[in-house]
């Protein structure tokens, strides 16, 4: 590969690196398993005699991949560690309270719908590059994150009343 | 939905630790230094270039030097004798002079004619001694 391609890919890495963690993490569950399977995808997408044509799908995919298969060689239940970050003490107290909502709302889904919502609004992925990371129509890429909004949205309802 | 996806866009996501950035880090080092043969091809071709050359020199070198019997100086005849060959004591005079005319050497050469050129040079001829 090319230095002007590896260079690309760590652009691409530093643009991405939490969206891609905190998308690992919604499919392991798990920090360090989420940050095994980041290092894997990286370690082979710099060796590959040429940089993927679309880079950002290419690389969702792989994090998929390695996730599930990590989730199957390790056949562990998974902790569900949160992809929001916990923050200390010094935080505004609203702040801290819309950490814990966020993170209270993300449990609130199933898998897909939270795979699908975190893609959307966290990695920026269309309806179009997610269908090619789960291999499925856009159209029902775009159901799992409507029915997910929702159910996140009744979720907020109930919490606030 | 507009509201949800802002609220939940603005949370602040969880991050590696610094031991992964730091591997993460390594990673893309590593990668990014290649050994410079590897990563460029037209030195392997300046390595090949330069090895062809030392080649050729060495066949060039080992072709001109000359073999050894071509260097070794024949010997004199006239102050060299030939074990292989009888004195003329050994057999007698008619025996010897038949023998000395079948060999080509040893025999014995006698300065016939001695020219002084005009240009320094002095020619001389050299006879076989009858």
């Amino acid at each position: 590969m090319h230095t002007a391609d590896i260079e690309e890919i760590r652009r691409f890495y530093e643009a991405h690196q939490r969206a891609l963690y905190a998308y690992a993490l919604t499919l392991t569950g798990c920090g360090s398993a989420a940050e095994d399977v980041l290092h894997t995808v990286f370690y082979r997408l710099l060796r590959l005699p040429a940089l993927p044509r679309d880079l950002k799908p290419y690389v969702y995919s792989a994090v998929r991949n390695g996730a599930v298969d990590g989730m199957r060689r390790a056949a562990r239940s998974a902790p569900e560690e949160s992809i929001v970050a916990h923050l200390n003490g010094s935080t505004p107290p609203d702040r801290i309270a819309l950490q814990d909502e966020v993170a209270h709302l993300l449990r609130a889904v199933n898998e897909d719908e939270r795979e699908c919502i975190v893609l959307k609004i966290y990695a920026g992925l269309t309806f179009d590059e997610i269908a090619r990371t789960r291999a499925v129509s856009p159209n029902t890429a775009a159901s799992w994150y409507r029915r997910g909004m929702e159910k996140m949205r009744l979720a907020a309802k109930e919490n606030a009343s | 939905m507009k509201e949800l996806e802002d609220k939940l866009s603005h949370a602040v996501l969880a991050e590696a630790t610094p031991a992964h950035q730091a591997r993460m880090r390594a990673l893309f080092d590593e990668v990014q230094t290649p050994p410079r043969l590897v990563n460029r091809p037209v030195a392997l071709w300046k390595c090949a270039a330069a090895c062809a050359v030392c080649v050729g020199l060495g066949f060039v070198l080992s072709g001109l030097r000359a073999p050894e019997s071509a260097v070794r100086t024949p010997p004199s005849p006239v102050l060299t004798a030939h074990p292989a060959v009888p004195s003329a004591e050994q057999h007698g005079p008619g025996e010897a002079e038949e023998h000395l005319s079948t060999k080509p050497w040893p025999r014995r050469i006698v300065v016939g004619e001695i020219i002084n050129r005009s240009d320094g040079w002095i020619e001389a001829t050299l006879e076989e001694a009858p």
